[in-house]
């Protein structure tokens, strides 16, 4: 899969140039979580990648897919994933007998640590409002539901 | 500007558990309350670290009421998760002891394959908290304190392949403690302290010196902490702590107690 993003100078927007894009659901949600950091405070990642992903399977990408409201910071982390997956990729099919071909997906399981590792720094510390409002996490409990719930693990509280 | 979305929620809960295990598991708990997609995420946590400091004391006169608190906290933990959710550390520290049968169902919970580390510190003896120390092929570190007087009886037998990290602090160790240690081949650090010894184990067993280039080939550090009394003018006692030092002989760097040098001497 290949997919090639460039500016329009109003947003990027992203073209598929193999044809095929096997959008497979884990892929998919990979290239999103991912897309959190790069997005920073002010990216779409996760927005973006939802967009392109319904815009292929709707079929109304066939050339080029608007990608309005993402910053460059947001694309450049797209970038360097498409690329990083597209190296390993040829890496597997050139040498399929080689030892070394499980080094791509060790730099990529390197990667998703140091992400993993991120988002968890970020989340250290916070009390729940505080955890609330800063990933924009909206309470669905009512407050009879949320007392029960923190009652269940009281310990974690104290 | 920008519109508030929640993108964080919207990962898959994977990818959010495996976040959620890096915070440590008080924390991870805490997030329950969020939302009620937050819910369940972190109850398969596979880090369990919890000390009885971390409590509320309910009533500071009754140190047993904190002590029943820890105990139902840690069974919520262990018994109630999914076959599945394997605990990969568990790490316990309590001023006081708990009881056998507490100690049996917690060691059932988590002594399976899977746990990479088992830390207990517990200031007071309980009974016979050992006798149910079952083989485990995934063992990396086994730290058990459990009070200088304490004389647990550690097990006659064990079995930890790929063990590289053993604290013991507290034991009567059997007399083939030594070839025991063998079988951990991989061991890196040992630290023995407080300990004692029982030839009462084994009477029908002939003890036998051990060949000098029976050593574990790995090993890094061995520290060996002052032993019981009880050890001065004992052949068996002599005995045992020369196999003891042959099998870690091999050591990089090796603390032995003057107490020790002075009962093989």
């Amino acid at each position: 899969m290949l997919i090639f993003l460039f500016d329009r100078g109003q947003g990027f927007r992203v073209r598929k140039i193999d044809g095929v894009v096997d959008f497979e659901e884990d892929y998919v949600a990979e290239l999103r979580w991912r897309h959190i950091r790069g997005g920073g405070s002010g990216g779409g990642g996760v927005a973006l990648w939802q967009t392109i992903k319904h815009m292929i399977e709707d079929g109304c990408a066939d050339t080029e897919i608007p990608l309005p409201n993402v910053n460059s910071q947001t694309l450049s982390k797209v970038l360097e994933y498409c690329k990083k997956h597209v190296e390993a990729a040829a890496d597997k099919e050139t040498e399929p007998e080689d030892d070394k071909e499980t080094e791509p997906e060790d730099d990529m399981k390197a990667w998703d640590t140091d992400f993993m590792k991120t988002v968890a720094d970020m989340m250290k510390g916070k009390s729940p409002e505080e955890f609330r409002k800063t990933f924009n996490i909206k309470n669905d409990y009512t407050p009879e539901e949320e007392a029960e719930v923190k009652k269940e693990n009281q310990w974690a509280f104290e | 500007m920008e519109k508030k979305v929640d993108r964080i929620s919207s990962l898959p809960d994977p990818l959010l558990e495996n976040v959620l295990f890096k915070l440590p598991i008080k924390e991870a708990a805490r997030t329950g309350i969020l939302s009620k997609s937050w819910k369940g995420l972190w109850v398969p946590h596979p880090y369990i670290s919890l000390s009885d400091n971390d409590l509320i004391d309910d009533d500071p006169d009754n140190w047993s009421i904190r002590n029943n608190k820890f105990i139902k906290i840690v069974d919520k933990l262990l018994l109630r998760r999914h076959e599945n959710a394997r605990i990969k550390k568990l790490q316990l520290s309590c001023r006081q002891g708990v009881e056998d049968a507490v100690f049996s169902r917690w060691y059932g919970a988590v002594l399976k394959d899977g746990l990479e580390e088992l830390d207990f510190n517990f200031g007071r003896c309980c009974e016979k908290p050992l006798s149910f120390l079952t083989p485990c092929s995934t063992l990396v570190t086994l730290k058990l304190y459990f009070g200088p007087v304490s004389g647990h009886k550690f097990p006659t037998s064990f079995d930890f392949p790929s063990l590289k990290n053993m604290h013991l602090n507290g034991f009567m160790l059997a007399n083939n403690f030594p070839e025991q240690l063998l079988k951990c081949q991989d061991l890196e650090n040992l630290f023995l302290a407080c300990f004692m010894f029982d030839n009462c184990f084994s009477t029908d067993q002939e003890q036998v010196e051990l060949d000098q280039r029976q050593v574990l080939p790995n090993l890094n550090h061995a520290q060996i902490g002052c032993c019981d009394y009880s050890f001065r003018g004992r052949n068996d006692a002599r005995l045992f702590l020369k196999n003891l030092i042959t099998v870690l002989s091999n050591a990089k760097s090796f603390d032995l107690s003057l107490s020790i040098i002075e009962v093989i001497n």
